[in-house]
């Protein structure tokens, strides 16, 4: 009985028009995209079959690819309506997270710009503010000059680590004070605190990477 | 201020406008890392107060930021070799940042180990027990304790077990030897009016990760005075805690919290200490070993002389009994000498063990008496 269905679809897709087929086509390569996106092209695929007519028999899809950080799909002639459509996916994909799918911003990833949202982009900006900071120490300690860091200057990822006595016993109160600060000393003391941090985040994310 | 490290930040992270409020962006990518945090460890969240309650070490604010910066703006205007001193100490302890750990309370296997090598001292060591007991009831086990001061007879073995306890907490320590101290600058600092002046033990000791160093006051009763000087003086401010709570060095007169110090003191005679300084201190008698303690007290000398001599392999570690019983009534510190010259001894005989034969005590100095009147 599946053997009849699979053929049966095999037939009725070889006899489509070439608009449809690119359409097919398109559905079998989203897998290969950002999973945040599957659903933005699946959308635009629907309403892609819905608007099939024998005037649009010969319009071709082309591969999806990511251009200027959102999806681009483009079409072999003009057409209001797909160019409508295919237009919509670039600007949803431009603000949809690429992980999840839900609403995201451009962000500076680590050597890269990622459409991301707030849930998914914090644990890498964490572990990309940690790489960066505890190289910075490293730089520094080196040097033997008296350092600070100003709470309001530190990236607000690496706020939640530094305990909050450290910032309210050095001149200011944790929250919203911007002339706290914690000495360079004082920060070295939670390095091994940042380097855990950062081993787990690093687990973490490469799990969520190859899932 | 490291402008480089700063204007990195700034130029990738745009600065927020003072007093706007957080982005809802933000809001949630706090909450999320908030969120991770307590996942991988507990403690690591630590922004939030109820995750700054369980901070494993406690830390304490040495000296604030204020205050330093109020005597760097009156070093700038000292003399120029004074100003460069003066500057350099202070950034020196700002590198290392006002905030210091506690010494923590050792291990009651490192007090047993002590008692076992002092068993003349139980009282001491029961009681620094207690307070090492006290410390584990709170979250970072900071140990503190009244100043101690160990009184009894020449060589008894006061000093050794003062460094023994130091060695057991674990901080760094330091020793004043006040029968030489003839001025206490060497110990608060010489005022940077003179062209030496330069900060004090007690600062030196201070600029350490920890801010509870031992200070060691040996043959405390000694101390030379003058009606013009007492150079044990200091001790009155120190030994108080809430005047060492800002205890200024007279050489960079910046307010230091020194009343996490541990003080432990020795001397011979309690009676030659002014009262109001012996009031301050936790007095205990070290008195010689008697005779069944001597044993192990001899035991322990001769593991320190077997683990520092050169000629140890050549002898047996072990002691006779009837070796050991010869002891009694020795001081502690005359049993150092006595081994010694035993093993010489028993080199001189082709032997590895010792024999009652080699412990010759030293027969003991006559004092001369006195000349002058005699009083009734």
């Amino acid at each position: 009985m599946t053997t009849v269905i699979s053929k049966q679809r095999t037939q009725d897709e070889s006899s489509h028009s070439p608009f449809v087929q690119s359409i097919h086509t398109l559905s079998h390569r989203a897998g290969d995209l950002p999973p945040g996106w599957r659903p933005v092209l699946h959308g635009a695929l629907v309403a892609l079959r819905a608007i099939d007519c024998p005037a649009r028999a010969h319009i071709r899809l082309t591969s999806p690819r990511i251009a200027d950080l959102s999806l681009d799909v483009g079409s072999t002639a003009p057409d209001a309506s797909i160019d409508g459509i295919l237009r919509r996916v670039r600007v949803r994909t431009a603000c949809t997270c690429e992980r999840c799918g839900r609403s995201g911003t451009l962000r500076h990833m680590d050597r890269k710009i990622q459409v991301m949202c707030a849930e998914c982009a914090a644990p890498r900006l964490l572990q990309h503010w940690i790489r960066t900071f505890m190289q910075q120490m490293t730089d520094t300690v080196e040097s033997n000059a008296p350092v600070t860091y100003r709470y309001d200057q530190l990236p607000f990822q690496l706020r939640p680590m530094i305990p909050a006595h450290a910032w309210s016993m050095t001149g200011g109160t944790c929250k919203g004070a911007p002339d706290a600060s914690v000495s360079l000393f004082e920060m070295l003391v939670y390095q091994r605190r940042f380097e855990a941090v950062g081993d787990a985040l690093e687990c973490m994310i490469t799990a969520a990477d190859l899932e | 201020m490291s402008m480089d490290h700063n204007t990195m930040f700034t130029e990738l992270h745009p600065r927020r406008r003072p007093g706007a409020p957080a982005s809802q962006d933000t809001v949630r990518q706090l909450a999320v890392i908030r969120s991770l945090l307590r996942s991988i460890s507990p403690t690591a969240a630590a922004e939030a107060p109820s995750a700054a309650t369980v901070e494993p070490a406690g830390r304490h604010a040495l000296f604030t930021l204020e205050a330093m910066a109020a005597r760097k703006t009156w070093a700038r205007a000292l003399s120029s070799e004074a100003r460069a001193m003066v500057i350099s100490h202070l950034n020196r302890a700002e590198v290392l940042g006002p905030m210091r750990t506690f010494a923590r309370a050792p291990p009651d296997a490192a007090i047993a180990g002590i008692a076992g090598d002092f068993p003349h001292a139980a009282p001491v060591l029961d009681w620094l027990k207690e307070h090492m007991a006290l410390a584990r009831c709170c979250p970072g086990q900071e140990l503190s304790f009244p100043p101690v001061l160990l009184n009894g007879p020449a060589g008894t073995g006061k000093t050794a077990l003062s460094m023994r306890l130091a060695a057991a907490i674990g901080t760094h320590h330091r020793t004043i030897d006040m029968s030489t101290l003839h001025a206490s600058f060497s110990v608060v600092g010489l005022d940077a009016g003179y062209s030496t002046a330069r900060p004090g033990l007690i600062w030196d000791a201070l600029q350490n990760a920890c801010m509870s160093p031992v200070i060691l006051l040996d043959e405390l009763d000694k101390s030379p005075r003058d009606a013009r000087e007492d150079p044990a003086a200091f001790l009155y401010q120190l030994l108080e805690p809430s005047s060492a709570h800002r205890f200024e060095d007279a050489a960079l007169g910046l307010a230091v919290d020194a009343s996490k110090i541990l003080w432990i003191a020795t001397c011979n005679d309690m009676s030659r200490i002014d009262p109001p300084i012996l009031s301050r201190f936790m007095a205990f008698d070290v008195p010689l070993p008697d005779a069944h303690q001597m044993p192990a007290v001899v035991r322990s000398i001769q593991r320190e002389l077997l683990n520092t001599a050169p000629w140890a392999n050549a002898f047996e570690g072990e002691i006779p009994d009837e070796v050991l019983n010869l002891f009694a009534g020795i001081a502690p510190r005359l049993v150092h000498q006595v081994l010694r010259g035993a093993y010489a001894s028993a080199a001189q005989a082709g032997r590895r063990q010792l024999c009652a034969k080699d412990i010759r005590v030293p027969p003991k100095a006559s004092r001369t008496r006195p000349i002058g009147f005699l009083h009734a």
